[in-house]
């Protein structure tokens, strides 16, 4: 096999790299069909990456290994060269007499490993001998989830390790802890997968909003969150990433990360109440600016179509009453077995994109309004999801709406369906482990207004949530 | 008579590097890449298959990793270019050759041979293909322009294949080289 010139060679490292217009893809398809040498060159290529990768992971866990141990297997020998066995840097030198010796057992080790994490941690679906975190805290449904799309239901309590995790359904959240008590709390319909090994912890965010709480990392060993568009690294702090797409939101509630966009590899810090955006448009802005201010008073009315954050279904204005928005099905939840629990719902998340990520700030007698139908008298939920305003997790909360009017003077009956509610925040019940109340301050970042009933054909004219004082004294008509 | 879990096991941990290779050139990335292989064994221990023989095995893991990574594809990298099956198919079958030939002589020659490469070398590739970085990254994290790396990366790989090969055609040796 010989070797093809730069300009093929350039084809096949632009497309590994991702970096291959698709007006080339053409050329490339008849190149690699066409062309045995080039071909065989992509092969090649790929087994040689796959192996460099096997040869530094195996560095690693000799590293590793060689810290648990290091006066016991050294015998006296020193370990300090910053080169690893193959000299791929970032690992430890053995001594060369016993390379070759050792590189045959690792070889095997490794192979034995692998085949014992499959067969123990895959097969089975635990990973506890590879456990790097505890599924801490659940609500609704959190998956385990595999790459072609099997999942496995996972429950409070489970340990974890390097993978993939999804909460599914805008209700649903979880809560990640580590052994050194960083904690990713994900909101509802977020996938991350996490990994730790030599260069530290690694989240990547592949959709929907993560709150990280870091305890402080070694210096060389920072926690690196990883999104379609940016990269952030952090010692220890609290922040909050929202990814999408084609960008990614980062708000920092205390102390400071180091930002990167990935579009230009810019980089910038983010201190304490700023926060930034990184899109794939490099001619945008990329500055940490100081956080918007919550509002205390927030009101939502569904008039319209194509309301960002919101999901639902618009139906205008008519002879049945204003326009508004109806409920659709969602994933609440998992039965043991994995059988999906239905219910439908109204669901709006403070959309990455707008400043802020929270609808509105609580105070102590915040009380939320609603305005909504359903075709016959059905209980009505509302669930919120809030953040500290440091930015860590600041529970989940539901109320319950009976169905019948029980004449309360908030609960007005106009004769057409439509219903008036005035409910004070601080009669929901906490709905998540470890949150007991909501706390003043706190800024709601989703609520989700749902029946269980397929028919009950929920619709919501406005949603709000006020400080009590600043409503009419009179009820509304 | 069907293969038993631990022939199953075998053939797909001695496939292992080509597999994880193939899957590779269509993800591009190499924890997805380990992550679909993980996947496929899985699925290939499903009591529901059935495999009379390891090339009825190989086979089915191949295209079975195949569709697997060109799912993956268009489910998370919308703007990243595909290759056609069929081309894909057709550089699977360069690696039928080489099936039944075991998979660490290569890993251990790959791993001698970086040792005869450059520190900048070494860590270019590190960072290309253990950390995953973008040659974009790699350039701006090592103060090279985008076309440097490719050439870099051009003139490693025929390095280090011209290196593996010389060491696959040389008689073993218990002594470790100078």
């Amino acid at each position: 096999m010989n070797c093809p010139d730069q300009r093929r060679f350039d084809l096949l490292l632009r497309y590994l790299d991702g970096n291959l217009p698709s007006s080339e893809l053409g050329a490339l398809n008849r190149l690699l069909r066409e062309d045995p040498e080039a071909a065989a060159w992509l092969r090649e290529i790929a087994q040689q990456a796959v192996g460099l990768g096997d040869i530094a992971r195996r560095e690693e866990w000799v590293e590793r290994a060689g810290e648990a141990g290091a006066d016991a297997a050294a015998g006296g020998t020193k370990q300090a060269e910053k080169v690893g066995p193959a000299g791929l840097p970032g690992a430890r030198s053995h001594p060369p007499a016993k390379r070759l010796q050792l590189g045959w057992m690792l070889s095997a080790a490794v192979l034995a490993l692998l085949a014992g994490l499959v067969a123990r941690e895959l097969w089975l679906g635990q990973r506890a001998e590879s456990s790097i975190a505890t599924l801490s805290a659940a609500s609704g449904s959190v998956v385990r989830q595999e790459i072609a799309g099997a999942r496995q239901v996972i429950h409070t309590g489970q340990e974890l390790g390097a993978g993939s995790l999804a909460t599914e359904g805008e209700g649903s959240t979880a809560e990640v802890r580590f052994a050194d008590g960083t904690t990713l709390g994900l909101a509802g319909n977020t996938e991350i997968a996490i990994s730790e090994d030599g260069r530290g912890k690694q989240v990547r965010l592949r959709q929907g909003v993560v709150t990280v709480t870091v305890a402080e990392q070694p210096d060389d060993r920072p926690l690196r969150v990883q999104t379609a568009t940016a990269e952030i690294e952090v010692i220890g702090t609290i922040f909050t990433v929202g990814a999408e797409a084609e960008a990614t939101r980062v708000e920092v509630g205390r102390g400071k990360v180091q930002v990167r966009r990935l579009v230009d590899g810019r980089e910038i810090e983010v201190g304490a109440h700023r926060r930034t955006f990184a899109s794939l448009d490099a001619s945008e802005a990329f500055i940490a600016e100081a956080r918007s201010p919550v509002p205390w008073s927030w009101r939502q009315r569904f008039d319209r179509a194509g309301i960002e954050g919101w999901r639902g279904s618009w139906r205008p204005a008519g002879p049945e009453g204003p326009a508004s928005w109806g409920a659709q099905p969602y994933l609440a939840g998992r039965q043991a077995d994995g059988t999906p629990i239905m219910h439908r719902g109204l669901v709006g998340r403070a959309s990455i994109s707008t400043p802020g990520q929270h609808f509105v700030a609580i105070s102590s007698d915040s009380v939320l309004t609603l305005r909504y139908r359903t075709a016959a008298p059905q209980k009505v939920m509302v669930f919120l999801s809030t953040h500290e305003p440091d930015g860590t997790f600041g529970g989940n909360f539901e109320a319950l709406i009976p169905a019948i009017p029980d004449g309360a003077p908030d609960y007005d009956v106009r004769g057409d369906g439509w219903r008036e509610v005035v409910l004070p925040l601080a009669s929901f019940r906490a709905a998540s482990p470890g949150h007991l109340s909501m706390e003043a301050g706190s800024e709601v970042f989703l609520l989700l207004i749902s029946t269980r009933e397929a028919e009950a054909d929920l619709q919501v004219a406005e949603a709000g949530i006020h400080p009590a004082a600043s409503l009419p004294k009179t009820t509304p008509q | 008579m069907a293969l038993d879990e631990s022939n199953i096991l075998r053939v797909l941990f001695q496939a292992r590097a080509r597999l994880s290779a193939s899957v590779w050139l269509v993800v591009r990335d190499a924890q997805t890449a380990e992550d679909i292989f993980q996947n496929v064994a899985v699925r290939a221990l499903n009591h529901e298959l059935h495999f009379d023989h390891e090339a009825q095995l190989l086979s089915w893991v191949h295209v079975a990793a195949r569709r697997e990574a060109l799912d993956w594809l268009r489910r998370h990298r919308h703007r990243w270019v595909a290759l056609d099956e069929g081309v894909l198919e057709h550089l699977d079958a360069g690696w039928a050759p080489e099936a039944e030939k075991p998979a660490g002589p290569r890993l251990h020659a790959l791993e001698e041979c970086l040792r005869r490469v450059s520190e900048t070398g070494r860590r270019l590739l590190r960072l290309r293909y253990f950390e995953g970085r973008s040659c974009a990254e790699v350039a701006q994290a090592m103060g090279l322009s985008i076309e440097a790396v490719y050439q870099r990366l051009t003139r490693l790989h025929r390095q280090l294949k011209t290196c593996i090969e010389l060491r696959l055609s040389s008689p073993p040796t218990d002594s470790p080289a100078p």
